[in-house]
């Protein structure tokens, strides 16, 4: 288990098997490429998983992923597909005649075919060649295998050991372990510890590793978790995802507001004002060419007014300036109070938290015991969902309808007000085509509820005594309605037994693979990475997996910008126990359990600086942001970081006082008590105008993870 | 002695220190604000091969076979029950403290309210309806195992037969024959603490560094 901090968890003096190996934050990059460097150098990778040009290849040889490591790569500086995957047209190969059936066609890559030394199609080769270089049809290409093995070796054992903080023999160790087990092996990366500036790394790392020992889909590597049948989707009985009529809105006609999925250079601001005889212009915030939906950039992208206002936001049971490092600071508060900023802003919540604070409207919501939900646990292996029920009445208001005030019935009737396609009468098909009304959440969830009873084979009905002694029988007359009279009780069959769940044998097939194999590419080489430019600096990140030290948001190295030895630490966040992420301060049983979170140490460094287990510190970053909290001095606790467990640290949430018309009510400082990081924001956004947090240069998210700070007693 | 001897078992090779038992235990049995019937107390434990571990150790009262709290108490309020298990009857308490002194575990507590002294009663109002104790009901890990110690068909019974020498009770020497058990407890005892203890995540214990 490598982690900045030590958690409470499996690794105890008793358990056997299993190590807390520390590592600094921000430094994944580090540790995965130098176990890829291990296992080209030792050869104990799978060469033949990583040769599979195509799913239909490894799946004749046995496997259930393929990588594209032999696809070529165009390395001729002057060539117009330059860093792009290699083309049959490059190539001059011909293809297979177009299937005039299809809405797409498939691209056809060349590898050079292993058995025959010749450029193929990836669809034809058996294998590819993986370290192939030279010339097909007079174009400079190579492999992305031949570039993983370069970039992984930018960095000898004894470098990579230095950045990360691990030892070079654990590393050895380690890499050897994980070379030693055939396709029996994996690995898990994901979560707090692992998000900073160079975030993507550990993704990137995670899957070229999983690949490189040929796991994917196989029983005992990397098992696909996750599954369960269709609930919310098109099921056995109800289509809850058509909607007729809906807006036709996706990022092919309308800009993500927290500038994801879309190039600088093809935005219209850019275009414009190139056409206005701007050379070169440069954004207020950066935009990234790749990168998903992100809350944290939305909120910036809502207080900078850029790329457009934002003119009504509406949040659920979410928190996103607490939860964003950096972001909880007076000027985003400030913007976030203008209504010349911000018009409208409704929160719909349980609770008053940081972001509800600073709302227009409040809509309270149910609880998790007063609600529905059928959550599918991604970390679970077996095939199934769980059903969250109303267990409990209700305690926000009842509306004249019998209807709770909760999100959904809030949504149902700003829907209906603004008539808008697939709420009320006639809102959801069956699966024979007739409309059913969605006018409460019973509506929806209960039909979910029914999709799983049917699924795979129908769960037998519910019988009279057991719905007696689970006082099924006396649920509310609007649960019944929601669905036939025949689905009913199979659906309080689930409800009865909280979910369904098929054993492993439903996906563990005979021949050691998932049952339900699908294609599974992993990227040796990252096209849509290498393509990627950087909009201030032009600059582009390796296509393969490399170490990048942390970054802003031009890539120009942060230790550029500031002194690392006036900075030394590093920061981590992690999930509070005794918290959730921005909830449970009010509780004063988990008050009563843990007061207040800590300033986790390294001992080492704690000596260094002179500080003792429960001296309040301050950790301070360039450009002046405070954290300050009580040290823990642990040797759980890689050296060199800090570590806070996030959830502390409220500013609001009943921490404060509130003057409502006069009437003060005093707050309970208790709420308050703790701290969080006080991430600095990015310097380079600052140069072009906007206030940006540090963020992920791929995924856009924020840096939570790494920064720079020093630490002194406060 | 009587048919029925109830005890727990902890495994602290599983217990992964969540506290869902310190919190089900609050929610159950409503011990006032600063007490706790159960808790569990965490540290960073260095093992003999260098490597740092998180060592988790739930602490109850240990309802022993010799117990020093029902010897010193003077009116009877402390006693043991037909099942084995200490309980206090609060009628007769008058709240003289003596078995508070007297437990080397610490897990008796004043309620300054009453004026009554409480502790862990192993749910006894549950377990005498069939039910498990609520910090063993919650357990995420099946770390805690309760059950009749006489039984040697009971699934503790079975699992103390298969720990053997591995399942030790708190501070045996003491003589007061604890019947909470824990496995795993003389490796956790013999790491060397290299962190705070903490009680949840209060400080219970600074870390003065490695002595």
């Amino acid at each position: 288990m490598l982690d900045p901090t030590l958690a409470n968890g499996v690794v105890t003096p008793t358990a056997e098997g299993i190590n807390w190996v520390p590592i600094k934050p921000a430094t994944n990059g580090a540790f995965y490429s130098a176990i890829a460097q291990i296992l080209i150098r030792d050869n104990t990778f799978d060469a033949d998983a990583m040769a599979f040009p195509s799913h239909e290849a490894a799946l004749a040889g046995g496997y259930g992923g393929h990588t594209n490591a032999t696809y070529l790569v165009i390395t001729d500086e002057s060539h117009p597909n330059y860093r792009k995957l290699m083309r049959a047209a490059d190539a001059g190969l011909e293809v297979p005649p177009a299937d005039p059936e299809a809405t797409t066609q498939p691209t056809y890559y060349v590898v050079i075919d292993a058995a025959t030394g010749e450029p193929a199609l990836h669809t034809t080769a058996a294998k590819g060649d993986l370290f192939f270089e030279g010339e097909v049809n007079g174009v400079k290409v190579r492999t992305g295998f031949s570039m993983l093995r370069d970039s992984v070796n930018e960095r000898t054992i004894d470098e990579y050991a230095e950045i990360t903080g691990i030892p070079a023999s654990e590393i050895e160790r380690m890499g050897k372990e994980f070379g030693s087990h055939g396709h029996k092996v994996s690995v898990q990366a994901a979560a707090a510890s692992t998000a900073s500036v160079v975030g993507f790394d550990t993704p990137a790392g995670r899957e070229l590793l999983k690949a490189m020992m040929g796991t994917n889909q196989m029983t005992g590597g990397s098992f696909p978790a996750g599954q369960a049948p269709v609930t919310e989707g098109k099921g056995a009985c109800y289509d809850l995802t058509t909607i007729a009529g809906k807006p036709d809105v996706s990022n092919k006609n309308a800009v993500m507001i927290s500038r994801g999925s879309k190039a600088w250079e093809k935005t219209d601001e850019y275009k414009s004002r190139v056409a206005a005889g701007e050379k070169d212009p440069k954004p207020m915030l950066p935009w990234y060419t790749n990168a998903p939906q992100s809350d944290a950039q939305a909120i910036m992208s809502i207080v900078n007014k850029y790329p457009y206002q934002c003119k009504i936001l509406m949040t659920w049971m979410c928190n996103v300036i607490q939860a964003t490092p950096g972001a909880m600071r007076d000027e985003v508060i400030e913007k976030l109070k203008d209504t010349s900023v911000l018009p409208l802003h409704i929160v719909c919540d349980i609770v008053v938290g940081e972001m509800a604070q600073y709302a227009d409207y409040i809509v309270p919501d149910v609880t998790q015991y007063e609600s529905f939900g059928l959550p599918t646990v991604s970390m679970i292996g077996g095939f199934g969902t769980t059903v969250r029920w109303e267990a409990k009445t209700p305690e926000t208001t009842k509306l004249a309808d019998d209807r709770y005030v909760c999100w959904e019935t809030f949504l149902i009737d700003v829907a209906k007000a603004c008539e808008l396609p697939g709420w009320g009468e006639n809102a959801i098909p069956d699966v024979n085509g007739t409309m059913h009304p969605f006018n409460d959440s019973y509506d929806y969830y209960l039909k979910a509820v029914a999709n799983l009873a049917y699924a795979v084979e129908p769960v037998e009905d519910i019988t009279a005594d057991e719905a007696h002694i689970q006082g099924l029988d006396e649920l509310p007359k609007n649960w019944k309605k929601a669905v036939t009279d025949e689905e009913w009780p199979k659906v309080l069959k689930v409800l009865s037994r909280g979910g369904r769940y098929w054993g492993m044998d439903y996906k563990r097939g005979a021949d050691g693979r998932f049952k339900g194999l699908k294609a599974k590419e992993a990227y040796v080489y990252n096209e849509k990475r290498a393509l990627m430019t950087n909009p201030y600096s032009g600059k582009r990140l390796s296509p393969t997996l490399n170490y990048n030290e942390q970054m802003f948001a031009d890539l120009s190295l942060m230790t550029d910008h500031y002194s690392a030895d006036e900075y030394p630490f590093l920061c981590s966040e992690h999930k509070p126990k005794f918290r959730s992420v921005t909830m449970l301060a009010n509780s004063p049983i988990m008050r009563d359990i843990a007061a207040h979170n800590y300033i986790e140490m390294n001992e080492e460094d704690a000596a260094e600086l002179g500080i003792k287990d429960g001296d309040m510190v301050r950790a301070i970053t360039p450009r002046g942001d405070v954290t300050e909290g009580e040290a823990m001095v642990r040797a759980g606790q890689v050296k060199g970081a800090f570590a806070v467990a996030f959830g502390y640290g409220h500013i609001n949430y009943g921490a404060q006082d509130v003057e409502i018309d006069g009437k003060v009510t005093k707050g309970d400082p208790a709420i308050a008590a703790g701290t969080r990081i006080h991430m600095m924001v990015d310097p380079v956004v600052a140069e072009h105008g906007g206030l940006g947090i540090i963020a992920d240069n791929d995924a856009s998210s924020p840096g939570r993870c790494g920064g720079m700070f020093k630490i002194e007693k406060a | 002695m009587s048919e029925k001897r109830l005890g727990m078992l902890i495994d602290l090779g599983v217990c992964i220190g969540c506290n869902a038992c310190t919190v089900a235990c609050k929610q159950e049995n409503e011990p006032p604000l600063t007490k706790f019937n159960t808790w569990v107390e965490s540290w960073d434990a260095e093992t003999e091969d260098g490597r740092v571990t998180r060592a988790n150790l739930p602490k109850l009262c240990n309802h022993c076979e010799n117990p020093a709290c029902v010897s010193v108490c003077p009116t009877g309020a402390s006693y043991q029950a037909e099942d084995g298990t200490v309980q206090i009857d609060q009628d007769k308490c008058i709240g003289c403290k003596y078995c508070m002194a007297a437990c080397p575990y610490g897990v008796r507590y004043m309620v300054e309210e009453s004026g009554d002294v409480s502790k862990c009663t192993f749910c006894h109002h549950r377990t005498t309806e069939g039910l498990l104790p609520a910090c063993v009901s919650t357990c995420v890990t099946t770390s805690r195992m309760f059950g009749d110690l006489n039984d040697p068909d009971s699934d503790i019974s079975k699992k103390l037969a298969e720990a053997g020498d591995k399942a030790k009770g708190l501070m045996e020497d003491l003589g007061m024959e604890p019947r909470v058990y824990y496995i795993g407890l003389d490796e956790t005892l013999a790491a060397k603490p290299v962190s705070a203890v903490h009680k949840g995540g209060n400080v219970i214990a600074p870390y003065e560094g490695r002595q």
